[in-house]
């Protein structure tokens, strides 16, 4: 069988389990909801500025397309005489006005001959095969965006715009705008400030061909990078390459069929996010902790009265009455109550325990004095005879001794009513005894006392010597022979003993057996005298007292009487 | 046991009603670009009268002319698994390559319409099978226009004796509204209706243009700051923007009431009979042939329009998708309705006048 768990453990296991998975599921919710609250919030913040970053774009786009529109509107009206200088001298003012503009020039739609341009222009013939060309005359409602064709040293990043012209008036002469822009110096001034490390921002084709990057060691879209916006097309998405995670957003720049890619470092938020994770996993070991620990308080609150009980309870099973919880134990109302409960029911069995105690206390001095009455009567007519008796043939002296030793005897027989009595007296009595008798039958017998010093101290049961005496004097002498009765006191280890001696007939051992069964046995009436003192001593002393005999057929006997010291002492009745 | 299979019923209600909540398997996604634009509204509705039992759809995808929401909002759908068509009004018609190539990573097909998409758009192997253009043909409708206002001056020899020269010089000056910049359907009205124009044999001046963005709240403000009495013929690039250059006429003339009219109109002969309104300014030639614009034709403040024909538009976007989605057959069209050219569908107009 298993054995059954403490309360404390019933108690601390599962609410500490339920604890710790509250807390567990707590950490985790907060976790998703900071994770993922913190990664929208700044994934829709890193959206917005890449919006923002696109938004200027295109309305910086919108201006360069004016351009384009303002120089179709011009170019419609003006004359066919004055179209080159016209022309040449509208450039060169939107020039001063647009900065970035490199040059502006016309090319004749049919052929691509060179029309017109800013004092600046090369005054080259454009070639057909040239893309910012054919795709004008391919599509010539549409402004083409395309990568630069002549490479500039002095300008690292520039663009041509180029559009086709339609000349209402006469359409021979349709042209074919081309304007070069240096993109430089725009995207310092529109591109996004912090993309933090790694982070970058390119201009592309739908080709997938480079117009700007701001990867300053590459001057074109890297492959990874090329995979990346090409798996993506338009939208935004989270990346990791580089060592590094990114929010790419990616998206078309209107009007100009290019695209833009903005790669924005977002390491700071997986480090955020595990730090938080950190703090909470610490806070929440800490409140475990601190939870177990209370917990703990209060289990002990709860059990140590229980367990004070349950130890006082181990002590009633091992029949200790005295236990009580004098000190109140503090704890739940539960546990006052049940200790006070205990208190009065440890209460009610000690006075149960004292009452059985009284009663067989009265029951035993019943009985004893009921045993010592038996003992006086007929010594008292006997010696009363033999007073009388010696008053008759005139031995008043004698008399008067007897009587005088008859009164000492009962004086101490009587004792004020007490049933223990100093050794002394008992001795005393024994003694005052032998004398009455000793009167009585005349010199038949001598008698010695022996009390070894330092026995004064010890109290007995009464009349314990006086009936051996007796029996002695009754059955033990011999016929016309010098009796010998040696009474003796000692002390010997733990016991008090009283030797009883006589040199008479003695007995068989079967004799003796019979009469020590007859001690035990209530419906025995033998031995009158030596049961009543066996009893008495039992019944006062215990276990531990006893009498023994010690008889030979024609020696004598010796009884002695064995009484524990440490119930020989005064004792309140 | 009767109990507990009531009662397993009972715990699956949710579930079933989860279910029941979830919509069609699959739905056409509708993309507009703005949504006050009357003609393109008219095209929508013609086409789901036509989807109304084919096919499911969302149209809630109006762009409100920003070509990244829209970009946006077709990300969306494309995230949508029940997505299985796009139809495309884009805003941007440049963009139109990059919705082709995202939309090309889920398979799902895009017929664009109104907005055309480059040709080297449709250039790739998957959008040759999967992207359609449905639209009008603005080069006819330019040209339509133009033959609108020669019936009205009664040809090019006539000009002058019309009425409607109003110096005398005998050229047209001509105020153009025009839809949007890079709108091929604007470009090419504005270009057709001109050149059309010199062919039927006028000399034509081109005294103002502006863009007014389809709207005809534009409309009105840009005549406000354009309109001059010399103005002899205006072109708009669709009825919307023509109606607003007639909110402005109107507002003009009950503002002076009477004064004005009289001076205007001192070039025309006298005959005693009330001059229409085209005769007292100039007139205004839309296209589109919206239900506003036929109302503006009846009460004779709209000279004539070129008939963009949604319905029609709208059937044949129906019959694109049919083909995309069931491998239908694409019908063969009259020649004079539909000009197929690849995976471009341009329908013709036709001129719609006060009867």
């Amino acid at each position: 069988m298993r054995k059954p768990s403490s309360t404390k453990k019933k108690l601390i296991v599962p609410t500490s389990l339920a604890f710790v998975t509250l807390v567990a599921a707590m950490i985790l919710t907060a976790y998703f909801l900071f994770s993922s609250s913190v990664t929208s919030s700044t994934n829709e913040q890193t959206l917005a500025t890449s919006q923002q970053v696109l938004t200027n774009y295109e309305s910086y786009f919108d201006s360069v397309i004016t351009v384009s529109n303002n120089v179709l509107g011009h170019y419609s009206n003006i004359n066919e005489a004055d179209l080159v200088s016209g022309m040449k001298s509208y450039f060169d003012t939107i020039e001063t006005f647009k900065g970035e503009i490199l040059s502006m020039s016309l090319y004749k739609a049919d052929g691509g001959a060179y029309l017109s341009g800013d004092s600046s222009s090369k005054q080259n013939n454009a070639s057909v095969n040239d893309v910012w060309f054919s795709d004008a005359t391919i599509n010539p409602l549409i402004n083409i965006f395309s990568p630069v064709t002549t490479a500039n040293p002095n300008v690292s990043y520039t663009f041509t715009l180029s559009k086709y012209l339609t000349y209402e008036k006469d359409r021979k002469m349709d042209a074919v705008l081309k304007v070069d822009f240096d993109f430089a110096k725009i995207v310092d001034t529109i591109s996004p400030a912090t993309l933090g490390e790694g982070g970058r921002f390119i201009i592309y084709t739908k080709g997938y061909q480079t117009i700007y990057t701001s990867n300053t060691s590459s001057q074109t879209l890297t492959d990874s990078e090329k995979a990346l916006v090409q798996n993506l097309v338009i939208g935004s998405t989270t990346v990791t390459f580089e060592n590094h995670h990114f929010y790419l957003y990616a998206a078309t720049i209107s009007n100009t069929s290019w695209r833009v890619a903005i790669f924005t470092n977002q390491d700071a938020l997986s480090t955020a996010i595990a730090r938080f994770t950190l703090i909470i996993a610490f806070v929440g070991l800490g409140v475990v902790a601190a939870f177990i620990a209370v917990l703990n308080i209060v289990a002990n609150s709860i059990t140590t009265p229980i367990k004070r009980l349950q130890k006082e309870m181990v002590e009633i099973e091992s029949l200790n009455y005295e236990t009580s919880l004098q000190t109140e134990i503090s704890g739940t109302s539960e546990v006052v109550e049940l200790n006070r409960s205990f208190n009065q029911m440890m209460g009610r069995i000690s006075e149960l325990t004292a009452s059985i105690v009284s009663e067989k206390e009265e029951q035993r001095k019943s009985e004893l004095k009921a045993l010592q009455n038996q003992i006086n009567p007929h010594f008292l007519y006997n010696t009363l005879d033999s007073v009388m008796a010696m008053i008759d043939k005139g031995e008043n002296e004698k008399a008067e001794d007897m009587i005088v030793a008859l009164s000492k005897f009962f004086r101490i027989s009587i004792s004020k009513g007490r049933n223990i009595i100093p050794l002394p007296n008992e001795i005393e009595h024994a003694r005052n005894y032998l004398l009455i008798q000793k009167m009585r039958f005349g010199d038949s017998f001598a008698y010695t006392i022996d009390v070894e010093p330092g026995l004064e101290k010890f109290f007995v049961v009464k009349l314990i010597l006086q009936p051996l005496v007796e029996n002695s004097i009754g059955h033990g002498l011999k016929e016309g022979e010098q009796g010998r009765i040696g009474i003796r006191a000692y002390s010997d280890g733990d016991f008090v003993k009283f030797e009883i001696k006589d040199n008479g007939y003695g007995m068989t051992p079967e004799k003796v057996n019979e009469l020590l069964k007859s001690f035990k046995d209530d419906t025995v009436y033998q031995g009158v005298g030596l049961k009543n003192v066996y009893q008495r001593i039992r019944i006062y002393y215990g276990d531990k007292a006893d009498v023994l005999i010690h008889s030979e057929e024609d020696v004598g006997t010796t009884i002695t009487v064995v009484i524990p010291k440490e119930g020989a002492i005064e004792h309140e009745e | 046991m009767k109990n507990r299979n009531l009662r397993r019923t009972l715990l699956l209600l949710p579930f079933l009603a989860l279910l029941a909540c979830q919509s069609p398997a699959s739905i056409a996604q509708i993309f507009i670009y703005d949504s006050t634009d009357t003609f393109i509204g008219s095209l929508r509705m013609a086409l789901e009268r036509k989807l109304d039992g084919y096919l499911p759809y969302d149209d809630n995808h109006y762009a409100e002319r920003k070509q990244t929401t829209q970009n946006e909002q077709t990300i969306e759908a494309l995230n949508d698994s029940r997505t299985k068509i796009l139809v495309m009004n884009t805003v941007d018609r440049l963009a139109s390559s990059a919705l082709i190539e995202k939309a090309e990573k889920k398979n799902v097909p895009i017929i664009f319409f109104n907005r055309e998409p480059l040709a080297s758009d449709f250039s790739g192997d998957w959008a040759q099978k999967n992207c359609f253009y449905v639209g009008s043909d603005p080069a006819v409708e330019g040209r339509l226009q133009a033959d609108i206002a020669n019936q009205l001056f009664g040809g090019a020899a006539s000009y002058s004796s019309s009425g409607y020269d109003k110096n005398g010089d005998g050229i047209v000056d001509v105020a153009i509204l025009k839809g949007e910049q890079g709108h091929q359907d604007a470009e090419q009205r504005s270009e057709n209706c001109i050149s059309r124009l010199r062919a039927l044999g006028y000399s034509v001046n081109i005294i103002e243009s502006a863009y007014c963005n389809w709207e005809r709240g534009v409309a009105k403000e840009t005549m406000k700051s354009f309109y001059k009495p010399s103005i002899e013929l205006l072109f708009s690039n669709n009825d919307d923007m023509a109606l607003g250059a007639i909110d402005y006429l109107q507002e003009l003339e009950s503002a002076s009431s009477g004064a004005l009219t009289s001076s205007i109109a001192s070039s025309f002969v006298s005959s005693g009979e009330e001059q229409s309104f085209a005769q007292r300014y100039f007139p205004i030639i839309g296209v589109d042939d919206t239900k506003a614009g036929q109302a503006a034709i009846d009460a004779g403040t709209l000279a004539g329009t070129v008939l963009n024909n949604a319905s029609k538009q709208a059937n044949v976007i129906f019959d694109l998708m049919q083909h995309v989605l069931d491998q239908k057959a694409i019908p063969d069209y009259p020649a004079g309705e539909v000009v197929p050219s690849g995976n471009f569908y341009h329908v013709l107009g036709q001129i719609v006048r006060k009867k």
